[in-house]
């Protein structure tokens, strides 16, 4: 296996059903040690992709390499190293949970005892033991299926929709558990969701899809900064007005756009004062609004909807 | 290959397929149990023999019964792994898609063999409750014989139906098409046609019952093509399609 800084890589990936598109020339990179969050709405490809990461559908063009090689050489040795949930998790209903662990284990020649039941243990699943699978509540099920992507400590997680079905204190456990596994063990996360508050707590990149299309790629650090609330000056002399933030109110965080337009990211309880010295100082102030646009209308904004998706 | 074996069968554990499919090889011992009160009732002097009992409970077995009995654990064995959604995690571990297959293959033909020993002791024990006559070792061990011989071979010609739920996903269509392929079984039981059709010429090839009209080579050849055709198709599809 070839040693790069890149787990994940896709490059011109498309995959095609009939005449409809439903990834479409993709190109991803995920360092190592790296949380990327992949968000859209239902249908945008994300488990598409993720299917044909894990070669269980074949991309009608491009490439995708795992490890620094493609995914169709040495698959054997490389989805070792790859723990993967698609979707809801499948097991065998007439089985305990134990029993189908120890099932995937066996496939993978990894028998642990131990290894399974932290797995359980971690989310928190070790008291149904004798419970078969049929009788699992929805997420407990999700739950086992985190557990048999965890279980054999793989080097890089694959993670469809993970907290689907599972209670708020189930979120939580699972998402401080895969901070921590990535910041600990320097286990790479690829993780899909259409819930943005979820990603935005837990992802470092974030890859926007739309109809299997990138529609934007930005690091979370990025488009905090870019979405921040503000209050917004539109004033005759964008210089002067500056000069009288920093030295009458001390304010540094703000930005100036084009020449007139100052954006301040703080202080906007004083907005009214800052107007009044402003018209003091014969600046003549246009207008003053205060943005009120969250990440999520952001990205409502970018893909999309008013249409249930 | 080993390791895909062993998990196999662990998935079989508990499963209710396993009692449906023993309950349903015992239907041929019920069968005669049935033959046996109606032959009494009818000619209380009629005296039934080892060798009348073993080579009618073949026939049921071989050509009737056993058929659409394999049918379902075969369909059950190959579809489960689409309707309890697990082949994506099979498939990712990685576990090879051919080896998937022939492990599923190896433990339907073991489990068959197994059914059908199970209905033949059955069998034995009716027949010597009902004080069969002409007790021999050498009819038992024949019939024995004749009884795996026969599945066996009826088992390799089980792979187009294998083909049907992959192809399917379910257990329906199979079971409908082995339930047509028994009723062409009925229809040819004293044809000289049988021969040539492969889930009869399975029996008559055991028992030396094939048609002198048609070379023994010929019959071979079209039970091979048949259990070749549907391992090619089974192999080709499942390769092929993506994993929803």
């Amino acid at each position: 296996m070839q040693d790069t800084d890149y787990v994940i890589e896709m490059r011109k990936l498309t995959k095609k059903y009939k005449e409809r598109f439903a990834v479409k020339e993709l190109d991803i990179k995920v360092p190592r040690g790296k949380i990327y969050g992949l968000l859209g709405r239902n249908g945008a490809g994300k488990t598409t992709i993720m299917r044909m990461m894990l070669n269980l559908a074949v991309p009608t063009e491009g490439e995708i390499l795992l490890f620094g090689e493609s995914i169709h050489k040495n698959k054997y040795k490389m989805y070792h190293k790859v723990g993967s949930l698609i979707e809801a998790p499948g097991f065998y209903g007439n089985l305990t949970g134990e029993q189908n662990l120890k099932i995937l284990a066996k496939l993978r020649g990894t028998h642990k005892k131990e290894s399974m039941k932290d797995a359980l243990e971690i989310v928190g699943l070790e008291k149904e033991s004798n419970k078969i699978f049929a009788d699992y509540s929805l997420g407990m099920k999700q739950r086992l299926g985190i557990a048999a992507a965890i279980m054999h400590e793989p080097k890089l997680l694959i993670l469809d929709e993970p907290i689907n079905g599972l209670d708020p204190v189930g979120i939580v456990l699972i998402r401080n558990y895969l901070e921590r596994l990535c910041h600990e063990t320097g286990t790479t996360i690829f993780i899909s969701s259409h819930i943005i508050s979820e990603i935005e707590q837990i992802a470092d990149v974030i890859g926007i899809l739309h109809d299997g299309e990138m529609v934007e790629e930005a690091t979370m650090e990025t488009l905090h900064k870019r979405n921040r609330q503000y209050v917004e000056f539109v004033v005759s002399d964008s210089y002067k007005a500056c000069l009288i933030l920093e030295e009458i109110f001390h304010i540094k965080d703000y930005c100036v756009n084009g020449q007139n337009s100052i954006q301040l990211f703080q202080s906007f309880e004083i907005r009214a004062d800052i107007n009044q010295v402003f018209v003091e100082n014969e600046i003549k102030v246009f207008s003053i609004h205060l943005s009120e646009q969250k990440l999520e209308d952001y990205f409502k904004d970018l893909i999309g909807g008013e249409k249930i998706g | 290959m080993v390791s895909l074996l062993q998990c196999e069968w662990m998935k079989l554990k508990n499963s209710k397929m396993l009692l449906v499919s023993v309950l349903g090889a015992m239907v041929t011992p019920f069968m005669l149990f049935v033959e046996i009160l109606k032959e009494s009732s009818d000619k209380p002097d009629f005296q039934f023999t080892y060798y009348t009992l073993f080579s009618h409970s073949n026939f049921y077995m071989i050509l009737i019964f056993g058929l659409v009995v394999y049918t379902v654990f075969t369909a059950f064995l190959y579809s489960r792994e689409y309707t309890e959604n697990t082949l994506k995690m099979i498939l990712t571990i990685p576990v090879s898609r051919h080896a998937l297959l022939i492990s599923k293959f190896i433990v339907l033909l073991i489990w068959c063999v197994l059914l059908s020993v199970l209905s033949w002791i059955f069998c034995l024990i009716i027949s010597c409750i009902c004080g069969a006559a002409g007790f021999s070792i050498v009819v038992l061990a024949k019939s024995l014989w004749e009884n795996i011989y026969a599945t066996t071979i009826l088992v390799f010609t089980l792979t187009p139906l294998i083909y049907l739920s992959i192809l399917t996903k379910g257990i329906v269509v199979p079971v409908i098409t082995s339930a047509t392929i028994l009723m062409v079984n009925a229809a040819l039981s004293n044809e000289s046609y049988a021969s040539l059709f492969p889930w009869s010429a399975s029996y008559l090839l055991a028992t030396k019952g094939l048609d002198p009209a048609y070379p023994k080579e010929i019959v071979i050849a079209i039970l091979i093509f048949t259990s070749v055709a549907g391992m090619v198709l089974s192999f080709w599809y499942f390769e092929k399609n993506d994993v929803k």
